[in-house]
Order: structure tokens, then C-alpha cells, then sequence
């Protein structure tokens, strides 16, 4: 019974031949490393402080916005409803869910959408 | 076969949480950072010579390599892999980019190697060795390179190699296959290989 060898075993034996003595590690390199290393932790730092200044003068200016009413004026921003008349009068009520208030805070009625037909 | 020059297989369990706190203190620590280096640096720079023989470019490739480890280490995760597998993966890597550069080169050289059928140049063949197995090797796809120098040369598993290259049994399989068969037409071509 002949067997079956893999000629390409013999071939690639061919580079296996050279020396596999265990080679000292390079002192140059390992400076470069070092190097490299410091430079890694220098810019992930320099990231770092800049993401943590943007997240504190996000925090600040929100706390200032939030104290000098600007959430309430937000509010009223988005939350006006303007009526004009067909002779140009117009009436303004603020919105707070369905709820239409005038000028004085008083209810004047409820705001409903229909889908148009 | 000889023994296997390089071991990625499974470590024991002390040994590898010893080496996953290594790698975690080499993210930030030089000193961790120098005795990891300093461990696998025989292996790596074994594989990149066997791989590459021309000891300048070697050396180009070394130094990209743990280079590649500083600027990726703090991506590494331990999924049960051992470290050297990743790092055989950056050194598996960054030859293939060489060996992309170099494999037109390669492809020339083996093309002013006389065809078995003109006996003109057949005198003047140069005997089958490793710089000749080395060329043909570089002129295949780099995907059947490391494939067939990581089997053949190495001595790893099937599964070790599937771990290093981080692709599925299948693959590697396939292209075991497919790259043994381009070899040996290669070699069979000029003659060198009974087909």
C-alpha cells in the first residue's frame, strides 16, 4: 500500500531551514514603542479634557438658560397661536396642550385638528 | 513535520489571566507594555524573517508591527483568544501588505525562470530552494500565502490558523485547498513538480 504524501510538505521544508535561534529584542524599537505609547496617552488625554470642557460648558450654559427663564420663553415660542381676522386684526393665545390661554393667563377654549376630509 | 515554531494555542488558566492583566496594564503602562514586547518579540520577529526574507524589509515590517500593537492594544479584548494570536494577526496583516507590493515583482522573476519545455534556458534553471519556493510562494493572492506558509511552515492547525486570521474553519480550508492547487501548478509549470 503506497501512501499518500503531500509533495508540497518537502517544498515548504525548504523554509523551514533557517535558523530558528530565539533573537534578542530590539533596544531601538522598544524606544519607538515607548515613544509612540506617550504620544497615545498624550492625545487620548488632550481628547479627553477637551470632551469633558465641552460637556461643562454644555452643563453651564443649560444651568444659565434654564435659570434666566429660557425655558418658559422656549415654551411660549412654540406654544403661541396667532389669529388674524379677515380685517387684519389679529389675537394672540398661548398653548399649553389642548388648552387656548389669552394674554392674561385666563382659558378661552380648547384647540382640536381635524384630519381635512 | 517539525515541531511547531510558534504556539498559539490554548494556554492554562492561570497563565492566561496572568497574561490578560498584562495586556491590561500594557494599555497604559510603558513598563507592561516593554515586558509584553520583550515576550513576544522572538515569535513575531521569527515569523515576519521566515515570511519575508530579506532581512531589511523584515526589520521595516517588525518595527509596523509592534507599532500597530501600541496604537491598537486599547482595542483588544480578551474573547478567549490568545494574545499571541492577535498579534500574529497584526504581523499577518502588515505582510500581506508588503507581500502585495512585491508579489508583481515576484511574478516577473519567476517568469525568466525557463519553461521545462525549452531546453535553452533549462540548463541555466536554478535548482529548486528556499528563495526559489520563497518566489513562487510570493507570486500567489497574499489570502494563499499566509494560509499555506501559516499550515506548512508554522505547523499550525487548521483551527489555529482560523484563529489567527480571525476567519471561519471553512475559509481556511477552501483556501488551503485552492492555494495547494496553485502552488503546485506553479512548481509543475517550470517543471519542478510532477503534476
Amino acid at each position: 500500500m503506497t501512501e499518500n504524501i503531500d509533495p508540497l510538505v518537502q517544498v515548504f521544508g525548504l523554509l523551514k531551514s533557517r535558523s530558528r535561534e530565539r533573537e534578542a529584542p530590539r533596544s531601538d524599537l522598544e524606544e519607538r514603542m515607548m515613544t509612540a505609547l506617550v504620544e497615545r496617552q498624550s492625545k487620548a488625554t488632550t481628547r479627553r479634557r477637551a470632551a469633558l470642557a465641552l460637556v461643562a460648558c454644555l452643563a453651564i450654559g443649560g444651568t444659565g438658560f434654564a435659570a434666566g427663564g429660557g425655558v418658559e420663553k422656549l415654551k411660549q415660542w412654540f406654544g403661541m397661536v396667532e389669529l388674524v381676522s379677515p380685517d387684519g386684526q389679529s389675537q394672540t393665545y398661548s398653548l399649553q396642550g389642548d388648552e387656548l390661554s389669552d394674554n392674561h393667563g385666563s382659558k378661552v377654549g380648547e384647540l382640536t385638528i381635524t384630519p381635512a376630509e | 513535520m517539525e515541531s511547531c515554531a510558534f504556539s498559539v494555542g490554548e494556554l492554562p488558566i492561570a497563565a492566561r489571566e496572568d497574561e490578560f492583566a498584562l495586556v491590561e496594564r500594557a494599555k497604559t503602562e510603558p513598563a507592561a507594555m516593554a515586558e509584553l514586547y520583550r515576550q513576544h518579540y522572538a515569535a513575531i520577529a521569527g515569523y515576519v524573517r521566515r515570511r519575508i526574507r530579506d532581512p531589511h524589509h523584515s526589520e521595516d515590517v517588525i518595527a509596523e508591527v509592534f507599532l500597530a500593537m501600541v496604537r491598537y492594544l486599547p482595542a483588544y479584548r480578551n474573547r478567549g483568544v490568545p494574545f499571541r494570536s492577535w498579534l500574529y494577526r497584526l504581523a499577518t496583516t502588515q505582510i500581506s501588505r508588503w507581500a502585495r507590493r512585491r508579489r508583481r515583482w515576484a511574478k516577473r522573476q519567476l517568469d525568466e525562470i525557463g519553461e521545462p519545455a525549452d531546453s535553452a534556458t533549462l540548463e541555466n534553471r536554478p535548482r529548486l530552494d528556499s528563495e526559489l519556493v520563497s518566489l513562487v510562494l510570493l507570486s500567489l493572492p497574499s489570502r494563499f500565502q499566509e494560509v499555506l506558509h501559516l499550515y506548512y511552515v508554522e505547523d499550525l492547525s487548521l483551527a489555529e490558523i482560523a484563529q489567527v486570521l480571525s476567519k471561519p474553519m471553512g475559509t481556511v480550508k477552501s483556501r488551503l485547498s485552492r492555494g495547494r492547487k496553485l502552488m503546485r501548478v506553479r512548481l509543475s509549470a517550470k517543471g519542478y513538480l510532477n503534476d
